[in-house]
């Protein structure tokens, strides 16, 4: 890793990812604020909810079964859909710009020239796509069960522990496959088009799949369908099979954008 | 040891030609220009070097090591201006020659405050506030304030006013006397004239001549298109430098390979309103001297 190009990529975010982190914590404390009123209206919500298009639930709740259990609450308004949103826009836009905004800017030139190897030059952007990624996913679980604790809305910390473990793998394999394409693509635009492209089409197949039989057959290569924020919550037991998958797509994308980095020509 | 050499060294894109079979030595402490029209593959050749594209086949070493293998290293040693430089825009003209001299701790800028000084550059304004001369003064100063052993100009002069090239012509001599290798590209004949030892013609990816620039004087073309006053007689100037004389009223356009001295001597038995000297374009200069198709290899 290289310290001069570190300082100067944390730089780069000093604006772009405290903003994600304090929308994410305003988010989630203005969700948690509201439970105090489902929770003392359950029966009514409990009834409201069951009324609810399967198909609607499945988009926006994924496998949760309740919105007056604290755990089914909390993935129904956010863990289940808009944390993919808010979390996978950063990691999509950083992934693709770590490496792919200095190629297509042009400035790749510069910062090759100086005595700095490629691969020292990408893994150093990488260790800040990546803890960048962390970061959130730890800071927005945490947020989660503090300001919980504050509205009545009690998680298990080992649920939390497992939301911040399979949370984390699963953004990084998103910022996996964003790099690589950014990479192999040496632009933004176009690779983050292909990433956010994956995501959607995967979380289309995973919520078909919650719908009909005839998905269930391609729900494997979905990423979502290795992720269930409530069953984590409630159990505080991370799947072995997810970590497989998470890990391997992120070693199989990673090592790919460092081959790829090494002997691509740089040509702006 | 040879500052640069390369050995059948190639680059395609897919099916587009970018070089083919360079072979090129550039001595320590010489000045080397790298001559040739926009597309001849000038650009290419600084990248292939600097490791910013990997030969097709062919190889090529810089400072004794592979300029593939070993650039990281070989990078410590060398200062780089690209082309069409393209800089971080939001630092500042200080922060961005901070941040890179930063990457060689053990190399600090000793030339910067000189520098910066010599080309009269305002470090506190942003990059994207620089006009086009002070980006490229500072890509020249990045490249310089290190006092590197070599240094790969890819056209230094494009978008510097007359002066500022002037100090940048005294500044690339200084350097020289210091033992350091240059090795400048450019399309413009004077100006590789000005300061180089010897000179690489590069033409449609091929290395058509490498001459000694008092050589490649001599093959110069001017056109001296004089104006006189009075009467005159044009087969007077018929010189032995004289290739060919055209006259237009009390107009002549007389073309010049090589010594221009006797014709001018010659002139000024005359009158003259006015005299126009140009040079030929380097084009010209190719077409006279290596053909169309570039088959005069030398």
């Amino acid at each position: 890793m290289n310290v001069n190009l570190f300082r100067k990529t944390l730089k780069e975010i000093s604006i772009s990812w405290p903003s994600y982190a304090v929308g994410l914590a305003l988010y989630v404390y203005l969700i948690l604020s509201v439970w105090p009123t489902i929770h003392q209206r359950a029966a009514e919500f409990e009834k409201l909810f069951a009324n609810y298009p399967k198909g609607l639930l499945q988009v926006f709740g994924g496998s949760a079964t309740s919105i007056t259990t604290p755990e089914g609450y909390i993935t129904v308004e956010f863990f289940a859909f808009i944390w993919f949103i808010i979390v996978g826009a950063f990691v999509i836009a950083y992934g693709t710009g770590a490496i792919g905004k200095e190629i297509e800017s042009g400035t790749i030139e510069i910062l090759l020239s100086q005595p700095i190897t490629r691969i020292s030059s990408l893994i150093t952007k990488s260790i800040t796509l990546f803890a960048g990624t962390i970061g959130l996913v730890v800071l927005t679980t945490l947020s989660t069960y503090t300001f919980g604790k504050a509205f009545d809305l009690n998680l298990k910390p080992e649920g939390i522990l497992a939301l911040t473990v399979i949370g984390s793998l699963f953004f990084l394999a998103i910022a996996s496959f964003s790099l690589f394409f950014s990479v192999l693509l040496g632009e933004r635009g176009r690779a983050a088009l292909i990433s956010a492209s994956i995501l959607t089409t995967m979380y289309i197949i995973t919520v078909l799949a919650g719908l009909a039989d005839w998905p269930k057959k391609v729900n494997d290569i979905s990423l979502f369908h290795y992720y269930d924020a409530q069953k984590l919550l409630t159990s505080g037991h991370v799947p072995f099979r997810s970590v497989l998958v998470y890990a391997g797509i992120i070693i199989v994308f990673y090592i790919g954008s460092i081959l790829v980095f090494n002997r691509r020509d740089i040509a702006p | 040891m040879a500052a640069i050499n390369t050995a059948s060294l190639t680059k395609y894109y897919g099916r587009n030609r970018g070089i083919e079979d360079l072979n090129l030595t550039v001595e320590e402490g010489e000045i080397f220009g790298f001559l040739g029209p926009n597309g001849a593959g000038k650009t290419t050749t600084i990248r292939l070097l600097t490791a910013l594209l990997r030969p097709t086949r062919g190889a090529a070493s810089v400072l004794g090591k592979d300029a593939w293998g070993d650039s990281a290293i070989i990078k410590k040693e060398v200062g780089n201006l690209p082309g069409d430089i393209h800089l971080y825009e939001k630092m500042t003209g200080n922060q961005f020659l901070s941040f890179i001299a930063r990457f060689r701790p053990k190399k600090p800028p000793v030339l910067k405050k000189e520098l910066v000084s010599r080309f009269d550059l305002d470090l506190k304004k942003r990059i994207k506030n620089y006009s086009k001369g002070n980006r490229q003064k500072l890509g020249i100063i990045q490249a310089l304030m290190h006092d590197p052993a070599l240094l790969l100009l890819d056209e230094p002069t494009s978008g510097l006013d007359p002066l500022v090239q002037q100090e940048f012509y005294h500044v690339l001599k200084e350097f020289k006397s210091r033992g350091r290798t240059v090795f400048l590209s450019s399309h413009i004949l004077p100006e590789v004239e000005k300061v180089c030892d010897r000179v690489g013609i590069i033409k449609e990816g091929r290395l058509v001549a490498t001459e000694r620039i008092d050589e490649l004087v001599s093959k110069k073309i001017r056109y001296v298109e004089v104006i006189f006053e009075g009467p005159f007689n044009p087969d007077e100037f018929h010189l032995p430098s004289v290739t060919s004389i055209d006259k237009v009223n009390n107009h002549l356009r007389i073309t010049v390979e090589g010594e221009i001295d006797p014709l001018i001597k010659k002139l000024a038995q005359h009158n003259i309103k006015d005299l126009i000297v140009e040079h030929a374009s380097l084009e010209e200069i190719f077409l006279k001297f290596y053909g169309k198709g570039g088959g005069n290899e030398r």
